[in-house]
């Protein structure tokens, strides 16, 4: 359901036109301003806002903020629970979990924003292809999309994984793979509808080159929803990056990412729970934060929403 | 309607068999085959002559459009051939000990994800702005939030290692297919309850809701004669993501509570390249999907009279 195009921003709708003298009484806003003051307002949002914005910032700074090298091993101290010392103990490895954690953050951030630019590239160009030429084009591309919608997302990414190996290249073009589908969809549905408009009619009429129509009307009302698909596809990708460096083909070790210290800690789950559960905690936390975001950004960002 | 059906099913063949075209080329565009002949250290040893048997045995040294075309028409007949990870068994056989396995699995979770799932759903809405439908929004987005393993190892550890009330793994027994029915309906559960809450607030606002109250029926009645028939028939079209979702988690909750069903088989398979298998599998699964969707969308229109099928 959230692939479906939803209407243009810009544009008041029919039964917005009866509140407009209203809105002449208001200071004049644009989108973006009405879009974040409505954001604002969403406090679970600005909470999904504060985790990411501490994780970037965990990721970002990562090596001074951690306590100990990640991947430095310390065999005098293997598998040690909690302490003041090791805040979240230790792994097979000696190594300090707190710091593979912190550093965790910027290997799960790297998949997911790089990964989403991945897929907007592919996405967009696809989408506009089969939006702006129609015809052959246009069916070609909407039926390989009908294959890969069919296709179980997850299954898929097991199949490139396990096939082309383990590895953070691989894993970000499986994932680009994988996910450009709904983009494109989603970019051709609202291209098909905007060209119609009477307002891109309208900006023709009074002589607006093609430059200033895709620059000034097109590209602000695609932006809206391929910001939401990507604030879903960031924790998609990260969710879809442990889960694969989970079973083991995903990430190669010793890189830290949450998935393979979730790895590392299953097999040593009965004794040595610590090890799996702080991983897991964050990650959960992190996709949460994402939920948050990704549910106030689609609201705000929704024209259709009734301004209350 | 006939002839949408016919379309429908023309549509969703063309889509299985565009699966099974892709993953075979995935397959066979692979470096390294499954017998270890790139291996640096093993590979070389193996005569060259030993070599072309295997290609032989397993049919690799034929053109590769020639090994789809020889696949697929022993696949119709149900043989998809000798696994490579266990060389004495059939990819058929293997599938035909462990799906029995899985379906009771995805079965038993399927049921109660829906029941708690509407039940829940319906909870909220009747209840709306109370603190009963914030308790069961939160239980859902957490079940949402919360992914399948982790929610696995927080289980095993609070479940099975602290309070000791089930074995960690395995199947057959009551005891033993709690926990891994719990973690797999949890996430679809807490879907279909977010889905349910938002049809039923939909329908409660509606204006004939509104008539059935004019009237002087009393709220229970128009609760459950007027708002819950209503508010269900959409949630039927989200049993698609639900099997999606499902078989993601089975992956999961196979490999980690060891039972053997098809979503642990075919993990070992994809972390050992056992192409037969992971071919099969990856059928099975897309069949099960692709069919399942073409049935809720029929089931919708047999549901909803006001859904016309062009």
């Amino acid at each position: 359901m959230e692939n479906l195009p939803t209407a243009s921003a810009t544009q008041p709708d029919a039964e917005n036109l009866k509140a407009a003298p209203l809105e002449k009484l208001r200071a004049q806003t644009s989108l973006w301003q009405d879009a974040f003051r409505r954001l604002r307002r969403n406090k679970a949002s600005m909470l999904g806002l504060l985790i990411i914005a501490l994780l970037i910032f965990m990721g970002v700074f990562a090596d001074v903020l951690a306590p100990y090298d990640p991947y430095k091993a310390d065999f005098a101290s293997v598998r040690q629970a909690p302490s003041a010392k090791h805040l979240m103990g230790t792994d097979k490895q000696g190594r300090d979990i707190l710091s593979r954690i912190i550093h965790g953050a910027r290997v799960s951030l790297a998949v997911g924003f790089l990964s989403q630019l991945l897929v907007a590239t592919v996405g967009i160009l696809a989408g506009a292809m089969a939006g702006y030429y129609g015809g052959n084009v246009d069916s070609i591309i909407m039926r390989l999309t009908d294959v890969f919608y069919a296709f179980p997302t997850f299954l898929f990414l097991i199949i490139l994984m396990a096939a082309f190996g383990r590895g953070f290249i691989n894993l970000l073009v499986a994932l680009a793979f994988t996910a450009w589908v709904g983009l494109a969809r989603l970019v051709r549905g609202q291209m098909l509808q905007i060209k119609q408009r009477e307002f891109i009619e309208a900006a023709r009429s009074l002589g607006a080159s093609d430059a200033r129509i895709i620059g000034r009307h097109l590209i602000p009302n695609l932006l809206g929803p391929i910001i939401v698909s990507f604030s879903f596809g960031i924790p998609g990708a990260i969710l879809a990056e442990t889960g694969l460096s989970f079973l083991g083909i995903g990430l190669v070790p010793p890189t830290p990412s949450w998935g393979i210290m979730l790895n590392d800690g299953f097999a040593v789950l009965r004794s040595y729970p610590h090890m799996a559960l702080f991983p897991g905690i964050v990650l959960a936390l992190t996709q949460l934060a994402f939920l948050f975001l990704g549910d106030g950004l689609r609201d705000a960002l929704d024209p259709r929403m009734t301004h209350k | 309607m006939w002839k949408y059906i016919v379309r429908r099913i023309g549509e969703s063949l063309f889509i299985l068999l565009a699966i099974s075209v892709i993953t075979f080329g995935i397959a066979k565009a692979t470096p390294g085959g499954p017998f270890g002949f790139d291996d640096p250290d093993s590979g070389a040893r193996i005569p060259e002559v030993m070599r072309a048997r295997y290609r032989e045995i397993y049919g690799l040294d034929k053109p590769v459009p020639v090994q789809y075309l020889n696949w697929l028409t022993a696949a119709m007949r149900g043989d998809f051939g000798v696994s490579f990870g266990s060389r004495n068994q059939n990819v058929s056989d293997i599938i035909s000990r462990t799906w029995p396995i899985s379906a009771q699995l995805g079965l038993i979770a399927t049921a109660l994800a829906l029941m708690f799932g509407i039940t829940l759903g319906i909870i909220a809405a009747v209840n709306q702005n109370t603190i009963i439908d914030y308790m069961t929004m939160f239980i859902s987005v957490v079940g949402t939030t919360i992914p399948t393993f982790v929610l696995a190892i927080i289980a095993i550890v609070l479940f099975s290692v602290q309070l000791r009330w089930f074995p960690v793994s395995g199947w057959g027994s009551v005891d033993r297919m709690i926990l891994p029915v719990f973690v797999l309906m949890l996430g679809p559960m807490a879907g279909v309850a977010r889905y349910t809450r938002t049809s039923m607030l939909e329908v409660i606002n509606l204006d004939f809701v509104r008539t059935a109250y004019a009237k002087g029926l009393t709220r229970r009645v128009v609760i459950m004669k007027h708002v819950i028939r209503n508010a269900l028939i959409p949630v039927v079209t989200i049993t698609g993501p639900i099997l999606a979702g499902l078989l993601t988690g089975s992956f999961f909750v196979e490999t980690m509570f060891t039972v053997p069903g098809m979503g642990g088989a075919f993990i070992s398979a994809a972390a050992t390249r056992d192409y037969p298998m992971i071919m099969a599998n990856t059928m099975i699964y897309a069949a099960l999907i692709v069919f399942l969707n073409l049935g809720v969308d029929l089931a919708y229109g047999v549901i909803d009279p006001r859904i016309r099928f062009d």
